[in-house]
């Protein structure tokens, strides 16, 4: 019984849908755009993600936010002092609201694929802004609406257009980025995507190679433990 | 004087390795997957061919009975239900490849199962007890989830693992959590 009250609560509080299976990831749903293309299927709204930050002795605590889509279309994290917290404030109001591209101006290095996310923060009714660096910069995650390679990049908006993020592939179809400053961001397929930087495929050989020299000494460890449990046995 | 004998705990040799040849195949799974992580199914089958050899090391003996079924359904109800109302069904599921990734993935769920709820359980129940054995199996079950999803995943995956254990104390044999954990699967894909 405790149990199944333990999963009943973590499926309730769960920031979003979280895969309860193991094995193989199952797909995610159609990607929901806020101006779909022609051929896109017909999806639900995409959702905004929202997350209230404690403030404790001026300094942020660490947060994340998820949009409740399966999977997220857009994960933001928030280390220990990212934000500026101003003076008296106990709380910042963190969202990511999806929004369709602009009309202009428009990335002049390709075109935008995703939704628009417009990144904001807030203490009552003043803006807040990102002072982390380094690991304490947020982190911002986004999944494109398809897996075709070379993948888009993150680019934001400043005030002369936007510019591009360094970008790294942590999934099929997941990107991520450091965010330096709040407002829109997207994904960008990019015209020339040779400088695209992010891509990345193939075996992990380092990696591979130490977990089966891991495994290989634990089998032959179990072997030897069962024979031995097996003699003392009989 | 009145002499005292206690029995000595069995030692950890056995499940700390067991664990460990774990972690190696999940290491080995993440390497081959690279980028698709944990969509790749060619990754997953490697993992559940890796796994379903330390089980068999370990001696995880299979009685699929009837009982173990019907209380592995149980659990895959138990396991899907509060999913179901806190996030309701999906509409626009892409259905071209169902059946391959049924098949893929109802492999992997019962490799694991075999080794986690099967030859795990039964080397930590051995050394220290049924609670230490479902918790440690558990535990383990969350951590497998971490490379692939995140750390979001882990208190509904350890709860996940607490009631898959439950299910092995219930039925004394891993054929009805891996029923439960197979079934939730394959229902998953419906479930937003």
């Amino acid at each position: 019984m405790a149990a199944l009250a333990a999963l009943a609560a973590t499926a309730a509080l769960a920031p979003a849908a979280v895969p309860i299976y193991d094995g193989i990831g199952n797909p995610d749903e159609p990607y929901r755009f806020v101006n779909p293309p022609a051929n896109a299927k017909t999806t639900k709204a995409p959702t905004t993600a929202t997350i209230t930050v404690p403030i404790h002795s001026g300094v942020s605590a660490a947060e994340y936010a998820n949009t409740a889509e399966q999977g997220p279309q857009l994960s933001l994290y928030l280390p220990l002092g990212s934000l500026q917290a101003p003076g008296g404030a106990s709380t910042v109001t963190v969202k990511a609201e999806p929004k369709a591209p602009p009309t202009s101006p428009l990335p002049s290095d390709g075109t935008i694929v995703s939704n628009v996310y417009a990144l904001s923060a807030t203490a009552g009714s003043q803006p807040v802004s990102i002072i982390g660096t380094g690991r304490r910069e947020p982190t911002l995650q986004m999944r494109s609406p398809d897996a075709s390679q070379p993948g888009p990049v993150f680019e934001y908006r400043t005030t002369s257009g936007w510019k591009r993020a360094a970008t790294i592939r942590v999934g099929v179809d997941i990107y991520q980025a450091s965010v330096p400053t709040l407002g829109d961001w997207a994904l960008v397929r990019l015209s020339s995507p040779e400088s695209a930087g992010a891509g990345g495929s193939g075996v992990n050989w380092g990696l591979l190679g130490g977990g089966i020299a891991l495994l290989v000494v634990a089998l032959l460890i179990v072997m030897i433990r069962v024979r031995r449990t097996g003699a003392e046995a009989s | 004087m009145t002499a005292t004998s206690f029995a000595a705990p069995r030692p950890l040799v056995a499940p700390a390795a067991l664990l460990a040849g774990f972690a190696g195949a999940v290491a080995v799974r993440v390497a081959v997957a690279g980028p698709a992580g944990g969509a790749s199914i060619r990754a997953g089958l490697v993992f559940a061919a890796l796994i379903a050899v330390l089980a068999a090391a370990g001696r995880a003996g299979v009685a699929l009975t009837p009982r173990a079924v019907a209380i592995g359904l149980g659990g895959a109800a138990a396991l899907v239900i509060p999913v179901l109302l806190t996030h309701g069904i999906g509409t626009a599921r892409p259905g071209g490849n169902y059946a391959a990734w049924a098949v893929a993935t109802a492999v992997v769920a019962t490799a694991e199962e075999a080794v986690l709820r099967g030859a795990l359980y039964d080397a930590v129940r051995r050394a220290r007890g049924v609670d230490a054995a479902v918790v440690v199996g558990a535990l383990a079950f969350a951590a497998l989830h971490v490379p692939f999803y995140g750390w979001r995943a882990v208190p509904l995956d350890l709860a996940v693992g607490l009631v898959l254990g439950a299910l092995r104390v219930v039925s004394g044999a891993w054929t009805a959590p891996a029923v439960a954990h197979v079934g939730a699967d394959l229902v998953g894909w419906w479930l937003l």
